[in-house]
């Protein structure tokens, strides 16, 4: 990443480099600030926590995170949204979650341009659910052609076999950052239960 | 003996075409509005 996310602080941003899983990299969008031998988080900015790393390294930072009872636990309790930025805006996923974000809408395009584009057998979901998220996912685009003057694609023209396959990937995807349809009904999640696979390559990072 | 006359010939000119606007895919919208097209108003 050349340019800076203007969400992500210098501190998380020079960490993102050495950042090789998902759940390092959630860690790393986490990071407000570093001091002396304190660290902050951006989901709990008025809040400092005393940390003690052994390893010089991102691994032993989040293991200095996870030995503080108090950071371990707030690193478990991140929101998964927070509320448009303006009346005609919708929720928006946190910046934490921008990996997750970046993956959905990069899933999104390619249902349009793969030959090939499978669903996942392990996630079952009904036909209305489906509609449900297809529109979901119009909704910004339809607002973004609108403000650029260009036709948006138009998911609910996907072949039916396709819009589930996305609905399901969209599933997938929203599990590996430990954000279950059970967990996402309590608004929150835990950077410790982000997969530790590598970021995906459809993504650059 | 007169000239022989020649027929001006015209250069065809080439009419360009024009491409239709591609569909905006969702790879082109910004970090923040893909935030919003996660859609975390609607369960996974």
């Amino acid at each position: 990443m050349l340019v800076r996310d203007p969400e992500l602080s210098i501190a998380g941003w020079l960490l993102l480099r050495n950042a090789h899983t998902l759940r390092e990299r959630a860690f790393c969008r986490t990071l407000d600030a570093l001091d002396h031998d304190s660290i902050k988080f951006v989901h709990t900015a008025d809040q400092v926590f005393q940390i003690h790393p052994v390893e010089p390294s991102l691994s032993g930072l989040m293991a200095a995170c996870s030995a503080n009872t108090w950071s371990r636990d707030r690193l478990a309790n991140v929101p998964i949204s927070r509320p448009g930025r303006s009346a005609l805006s919708d929720p928006e996923l946190v910046p934490m979650l921008q990996d997750l974000a970046d993956i959905l809408a990069s899933e999104a395009g390619q249902a349009f341009t793969s030959s090939y584009y499978p669903g996942v057998p392990d996630v079952q979901m009904p036909g209305e659910h489906v509609e449900l998220v297809m529109n979901a996912l119009q909704r910004e685009m339809d607002r973004e052609g609108k403000s650029r003057q260009r036709c948006p694609v138009e998911f609910l023209a996907l072949p039916k076999e396709r819009q589930r396959a996305l609905a399901e990937r969209r599933r997938w995807w929203f599990q590996k950052f430990a954000i279950t349809p059970e967990r996402w009904v309590t608004g929150y999640w835990s950077v410790w239960d982000v997969s530790e696979e590598a970021l995906p390559e459809m993504v650059s990072a | 003996m007169p000239q022989p006359t020649t027929t001006p010939v015209r250069t065809p000119v080439e009419i360009p075409t024009v491409e239709p606007n591609p569909k905006l895919l969702p790879a082109e919208i910004c970090p923040q509005q893909k935030r919003e097209m996660a859609s975390p108003d609607v369960s996974p």
